[in-house]
């Protein structure tokens, strides 16, 4: 049999894989976000342009406030998950068996989001918790709910995804900061670099594409958070955390006529946004200093 | 994207010995500080799990009692007890997460491995193209997806069930694989494969016999990569499940959650405890080979 024809057949479940469950779905999704489609009543869609495209944008004042949200919560999370690891990760690189302290960093990332949530809002919780125990004691107040308000509810989110996302973070510097050559650093102290440009001029430099990469991934993550507020806040308290893909799953499948073509339109644009950042990236990412 | 993908894949995590070394790290800090930083950092991603486990073992009056207590007064496994004799679909979550990842995790690396297999070292018409195409695939944001997916699941009868969370899985997670072992498949010597050749060997003999055999570090670092997308998704579970029959841990500790908080606080505990401790213990036993494939993820958007 010719080879090219064997080649097909290897690649032919993994293309078929692909074609009906990727490519035809994110098809449709485009096509639906043209449409007045709604799921229970199929038979009355039509096309209407970028009406839902319009309705997202200008009209739907909730689709604006659930992209206000997860901008803020991006705000708050992306400078404190790209951060808070870089010291734990210098520290860390220092310590010559680093086996403990990788495992311990580690651990809470194995442990499944929708677990973590769970056990946060136990943390949260405005009686029982630990958390709302300790907060009490420092500000000194009765009353201190921290998933209840709306000005602390987002804010206790983004703790939690911080804190989740940080042994990731440290790994992927330690990782990095061990595959720096040990003979930059010789170099620099035969040339008499003291620790600090050393520092400032060998270490910074050969970390930043990994910064980049966390700050890409932390990027696109956060646009897309979902889990963190249907599980613990639900959206409340006053749609102060809806999210995007929260909104975006309550119009397909929670809130009456199940919209299919307006969700699929705000998925449409998700994406959008989300393939422009990874592109942008991938040019700001090429390494200057080597 | 793809100069930072394989830079970090470049990266080795240590574990080498190392000597005297000149400036490395920060300077300035004494080592006492260094490990008084560290150990706040310890206590401060180990306290939730703490608080769990040490909730778990005490009774529901101290877990509803006025003053929030950290250390157990009293000693009890009721909880447990509890959970055991009723179980309202925990163990039901549990078996079908497992099911639906093992399923997930074999079927994405054959079919990602046949597909990298056929790319690594077969020349056919359009192989540069589909292999953008699929790694493109890789970087769509799975939202995208779901609305239409949801569609096509409902009419061919997917929806809740393992099966239809299995494919779907696969299908996203593939890529990944593919991607990876591609470049794995492109190291392994063209001498061998010509030897393997000449004594008589197929194509899909030398697969098996050869390729896959040589590639255990890959295939590990694919399959922990795909074990963590399928034991943790949530979104698409959510949205395609609505029995027990085919809920999956992620959705079915949320359903626990709110049936146990009006009635048994002490028995979210135990759920909880029992939800991470296995893959705990799963993740330390494989430490390594779960901290070099996860980081070699990093490159999945």
């Amino acid at each position: 049999m010719d080879s090219r024809w064997k080649a097909y057949m290897y690649l032919a479940p993994a293309l078929g894989l692909f074609l009906l469950f990727t490519a035809y779905p994110v098809f449709r999704s485009v096509q639906m976000s043209f449409q007045n489609y709604e799921f229970l009543t199929p038979q009355n869609t039509r096309y209407i342009g970028l009406g839902n495209y319009r309705e997202g944008l200008v009209q739907d004042e909730k689709s604006r406030l659930a992209l206000g949200n997860t901008l803020s919560y991006t705000a708050m999370f992306l400078p404190c998950y790209v951060l808070l690891p870089l010291p734990v990760a210098f520290l860390i690189d220092r310590l010559r068996r680093q086996v403990f302290m990788r495992v311990v960093t580690f651990l809470p990332v194995v442990v499944s989001g929708a677990v973590i949530a769970v056990l946060w809002t136990t943390l949260y919780h405005p009686t029982y918790g630990p958390l709302t125990a300790i907060g009490k004691r420092l500000l000194g107040s009765d009353t201190l709910n921290f998933l209840g308000e709306p000005r602390t509810a987002m804010p206790s989110l983004v703790a939690m995804a911080v804190w989740h996302g940080f042994g990731f973070n440290v790994l992927l510097y330690l990782v990095r900061l061990a595959a720096i050559p040990q003979d930059l650093y010789e170099a620099a102290a035969v040339d008499g670099a003291g620790r600090w440009r050393t520092f400032w001029h060998v270490t910074v430099p050969l970390l930043r594409p990994a910064i980049y990469l966390v700050m890409v991934l932390g990027l696109i993550g956060s646009l897309k958070v979902f889990g963190p507020m249907f599980i613990m806040t639900g959206g409340g308290p006053k749609n102060s955390t809806v999210s995007l893909v929260m909104y975006i799953y309550q119009t397909a499948f929670q809130f009456g006529n199940l919209r299919f073509g307006y969700a699929a339109a705000m998925a449409v644009m998700l994406a959008i946004i989300i393939m422009t950042f990874a592109i942008a990236s991938s040019r700001l990412n090429r390494p200057v200093d080597q | 994207m793809t100069t930072a993908i394989t830079e970090q894949l470049a990266g080795r995590p240590g574990g080498r010995v190392r000597t005297r070394r000149p400036a490395r790290g920060v300077p300035g800090l004494g080592t006492v500080m260094v490990y008084l930083i560290l150990a706040a950092m310890v206590a401060l991603n180990l306290f939730p799990f703490f608080w769990v486990v040490l909730s778990s073992v005490k009774p529901t009056s101290e877990i509803h009692a006025k003053e929030v207590t950290f250390i157990p007064h009293k000693l009890t496994l009721d909880n447990y007890r509890n959970l055991f004799r009723n179980m309202i679909g925990f163990d039901r979550y549990y078996l079908n997460s497992f099911l639906v990842t093992v399923g997930t995790v074999a079927l994405a690396l054959l079919v990602g491995s046949l597909a990298a297999y056929a790319f690594a070292r077969f020349d056919f018409p359009g192989r540069e193209v589909l292999f953008y195409v699929l790694v493109f695939s890789m970087f769509l944001p799975g939202e995208i997806a779901l609305i239409g997916r949801f569609e096509l699941f409902f009419r061919f009868r997917l929806v809740n069930k393992l099966s239809g969370l299995i494919l779907a899985y696969t299908a996203g997670s593939m890529a990944l694989v593919l991607f990876i072992m591609r470049n794995v498949f492109r190291g392994i010597p063209q001498d061998m494969l010509d030897a393997a050749r000449i004594d008589g060997a197929g194509s899909w003999q030398i697969f098996w016999e050869i390729m896959v055999p040589l590639s255990k570090t890959g295939l590990v670092a694919a399959g922990v990569l795909t074990f963590m997308g399928a034991w943790n998704e949530f979104l698409f579970a959510l949205t395609i499940t609505w029995s027990n029959a085919a809920r999956t841990l992620p959705v079915g500790i949320m359903m626990l959650r709110d049936q146990y908080q009006h009635w048994e606080y002490g028995m979210l505990f135990a759920t909880v405890m029992l939800s991470f401790l296995p893959v705990m213990i799963l993740f330390i036993v494989l430490q390594k080979q779960f901290i070099r494939g996860a980081t070699a993820g990093a490159i999945k958007g």
